[in-house]
């Protein structure tokens, strides 16, 4: 397997990947209304996600739409990388 | 009311009620609600752009009017801010005094059918006929996406339409589908997408309610804040609350319906688009990604702002001018000719000195009017605003409120009107009044004509590193309000509206070419809004304005003159002296008149901020509306004058002289009244919106005066400095 090499693949918030990467959502962490929105927009676990800016607030990918919100609420969106 | 009224007439023609609008924010609504109304309501490219119920009429049919109902933009019916609630409203019936919806059009963005699709599994829930239109199909076919339809449609059981509605395709078949389910009439819920026991749960709940369809109960049970909920009991009885109790019991503990709405739709959606929707590559790079990896770059961006900001200030400036001298020469030329044609007199007067001089004084700015809508136009399709937002988020964050603010925030560069209007799209009502009361202090078109026209007498026409001196001005001018709002939030934020700093999402379209008609329309729309003031608001003011500075023409003044005047005749003094004896004058009258005493009573609360009591008087004139002290000036320079004939207000400003004859305006006082004007609260339909939207007369109150006592402390600071610096 070529990943071993890598880093494991392991479900990180966006907040901690860098401008460019893409991977899949795993889970939305908190209930208020912000994490609501998300999901309904479209976040939930198995969408893809890539993160188009880094700092905050950040851009986000998901789907085929783009938002910015702050680090803070883009950190409870949690997901795996694609290698 | 009105609908029974037109039962009774036999107007069956007219149908019973009305189709709304329903879709994700920035779908193109708008754009289909014009094309099939024939009407020119405000599009943009960004979410937000409708903030409130309009309706028009289309013809659906032959000798049939069928009213079309446009709404804001909402992700959900679960709303969160007061905009989407108006559609949620709307579509559930909320609205007493409201025509009552018989079918809904959902306007989805093809290019982006997964989200949208979530609030059409909400829609279909509700007992409403319901035509899909997938607009943006030109955006959706260009990035290889496509949308089997004819699947799509036999899946969810309603109609599908592709339709590109700024370009007008598609709107027959959309018409044509619109009419059949319409006249299908009862439409059945659809609640494939939840669990057996609830579907039945809901069944026998809804057969137990008069007028309430299953979506309602799931829209009550959704709701988490309670709301909607109350509003829910309050229109259908107390019977929905018990019922809604009752069913939160049998779903089961543990079981919330807004816990697992998301997931349940999504993979309804799922399930639906499955081999319908086919997009090769979604998470492609797009044009509008490379555009903003400059434009929202924390440092590149911000310079383009300003470079934009820049530019457009410098050309309202430097484009309009050539314009703006040309009618204002015209002007002139008419009230000449008025003069001569018209026997002299009060009437005359008012014709010369209170209409062409004073309200033709403040027309003449409609170049500049026409160029700022112009800029804003193409900046609000290109689908710049939301970057903007984005970028100002930061500096917003630090006050208290977020980049959302920003929005509504620009829209006031306009209006503050619309402005205030805008602050819907804001969740937090703290963080929307906050808004509010910052939002009148950024420049408005009103302003502009006062701007120009100190500016164009005092300010020097040089150059400075490329940029003119007179746009750098005015630049400064719109920034100060920008400077200003942002400790004013944070002190409001702090004290008056306390709360924490609130969640921030914002959609960032895709970029768009934007569209002629709709800059067209902006840009005409606005002129015609702008001369309408003039016609009336500015007129009315004038006309008072021009009577209290004519009137009462006191007879011994008048009988004096004439024997001054005789006496120097019969020594054969010369038409120069004579026209020195009349312009004394005219100064005397005007300094006699009503105007002029009034003005001599408020001269020492102005005479701090360099004004006399002329710019006193034609400010305080102003308090309706701003423009007003342009006409007024125009009136009160004209009325001073020797001739009939009106130089231009430019001139009259910087010939203008105290009594002891040294000129009443330097470049400090023009500054001041600048600032005066940038920062005061002079414009009563702002303060009526605000009062409407807040429901409450604190604010309007608020705003008023912490506007105005802030704007003569500027404008005094301004004053003094500018003289301690040898300005004068
Ligand atoms: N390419 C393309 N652009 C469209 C189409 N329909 C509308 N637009 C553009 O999309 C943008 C949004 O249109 P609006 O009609 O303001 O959208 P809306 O749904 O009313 O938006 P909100 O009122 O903010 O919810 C505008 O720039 C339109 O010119 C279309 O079919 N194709
Ligand atoms: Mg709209």
């Amino acid at each position: 397997m070529e990943s071993n090499s890598k880093l494991p693949q392991q479900t990180m918030p966006l907040t901690k990947w860098i401008a460019g990467e893409e991977g899949v959502i795993e889970a939305i962490e908190g209930s208020n209304r912000l994490a609501l929105r998300l999901r309904e927009v479209g976040a939930v676990p198995g969408a893809l996600v890539r993160i188009l800016r880094t700092g905050c607030p950040v851009i986000i990918q998901v789907g085929t739409s783009r938002f910015c919100l702050r680090n803070v609420d883009a950190g409870c969106i949690r997901g795996r990388r694609a290698a | 009311m009105a609908v029974g009224l037109a039962q009774d007439k036999g107007v069956s023609a007219i149908s019973k009620g009305a189709v709304a609008l329903v879709g994700n924010p920035n779908t193109g609504k708008t754009t289909l609600f014009n094309a099939l109304t024939g009407m020119s309501q405000r599009v943009g490219n960004f979410p937000g752009v409708t903030v409130e119920r309009k309706s028009g009429y289309m013809q659906l049919a032959e000798e049939s009017n069928t009213e079309l109902v446009d709404l804001p933009g909402a992700y959900s019916l679960s709303a969160q801010s007061p905009d989407e609630m108006i559609a949620v409203d709307v579509l559930l019936g909320l609205l007493s005094d409201d025509v009552p919806i018989q079918g809904v059009i959902a306007v989805l963005d093809a290019s982006n059918l997964k989200r949208n699709m979530y609030l059409v599994s909400q829609i279909l829930e509700l007992n409403l006929p319901l035509v899909v239109a997938l607009n943006m199909s030109d955006v959706a076919q260009s990035s290889g996406i496509s949308i089997d339809a004819s699947a799509l449609s036999q899946r969810l059981g309603v109609p599908v339409v592709p339709i590109q509605a700024n370009r007008r395709i598609g709107l027959d078949g959309l018409k044509g589908a619109l009419l059949d389910v319409l006249a299908q009439g009862k439409f059945e819920a659809n609640l494939s997408l939840l669990p057996e026991a609830w579907r039945s749960q809901l069944r026998t709940a809804v057969d137990r309610l008069t007028g309430v369809s299953p979506g309602i109960l799931i829209r009550a049970l959704a709701d988490s804040s309670g709301i909607l909920l109350e509003k829910l009991v309050a229109h259908f009885g107390p019977d929905l609350g018990t019922s809604v109790k009752q069913l939160q019991a049998d779903l089961g503990a543990g079981v919330s319906v807004a816990d697992q709405e998301v997931e349940l739709r999504y993979a309804w959606v799922d399930r639906v688009l499955e081999g319908a929707l086919r997009d090769p590559e979604p998470m492609r790079v797009t044009q509008s990604d490379k555009i903003d990896r400059v434009v929202t770059h924390r440092f590149w961006g911000t310079l383009i702002f300003a470079g934009i900001m820049g530019i457009v200030f410098q050309s309202i400036f430097s484009w309009a001018s050539p314009l703006m001298d040309l009618i204002d020469g015209r002007f002139g030329a008419l009230g000449t000719w008025v003069a001569t044609q018209m026997p002299e007199g009060a009437l005359q007067s008012l014709v010369v000195d209170g209409i062409i001089a004073g309200v033709g004084g403040v027309v003449i700015f409609l170049p500049q009017i026409c160029i700022l809508f112009l800029f804003v136009s193409i900046l609000e399709d290109c689908g710049y605003m939301a970057r903007a937002a984005f970028l100002m988020d930061r500096l917003l964050t630090r006050c208290g409120l977020s980049g959302k603010s920003f929005i509504p925030m620009l829209s006031s560069f306009a209006c503050a009107v619309p402005g205030v209007m805008a602050t819907r799209t804001i969740e937090d009502r703290k963080d929307r009044i906050a808004t509010m009361l910052v939002a009148p202090l950024m420049s408005c078109s009103a302003r502009l004509p006062v701007y120009t026209i100190f500016i164009a007498a005092f300010i020097p026409d040089e150059t400075w590193a490329g940029f003119g001196l007179q746009g750098i001005t005015l630049f400064a001018m719109y920034g100060i309000g920008i400077v200003i709002a942002v400790p004013i939030a944070w002190i409001v934020k702090k004290t008056l509206l306390k709360g924490e700093s609130t969640p921030f999402i914002l959609e960032l379209p895709s970029y768009k070419i934007p569209d002629v008609r709709t800059i067209f329309m902006r840009v005409y729309q606005s002129a015609g809004h702008f001369l309408e003031r003039a016609g009336t608001l500015i007129l009315a003011a004038t006309i008072v304005m021009w009577a209290l500075a004519y009137f009462p023409r006191p007879e011994a003044l008048l009988d004096q003159q004439e024997q001054a005047r005789m006496a120097l005749q019969s020594q054969g003094a010369t038409q120069e002296a004579l026209d020195v004896l009349d312009g004394k004058l005219a100064g005397d009258l005007i300094a006699q008149s009503y105007l002029g005493t009034m003005g001599k009573a408020i001269e020492p609360v102005v005479r701090p901020l360099g004004w006399d009591w002329r710019i006193g008087m034609a400010t305080l004139a102003s308090f309706p509306a701003r423009e007003v002290i342009v006409a007024v000036l125009g009136t009160i320079y004209s009325l001073g004058e020797v001739d009939a004939e009106s130089a231009s207000l430019r001139v009259a400003l910087q010939q203008a002289m105290w009594t002891d004859g040294s000129r009443v305006f330097n470049i400090p006082v023009a500054l001041s009244v600048m600032v005066f004007f940038a920062l005061c609260a002079q414009c009563v339909s702002t303060l009526a919106v605000i009062q409407r939207e807040t429901q409450s007369w604190r604010w309007p109150i608020v705003t008023f005066v912490y506007m105005t006592g802030l704007a003569y402390m500027c404008s005094f600071f301004t004053y003094q400095v500018g003289m301690l610096l040898g300005w004068g």
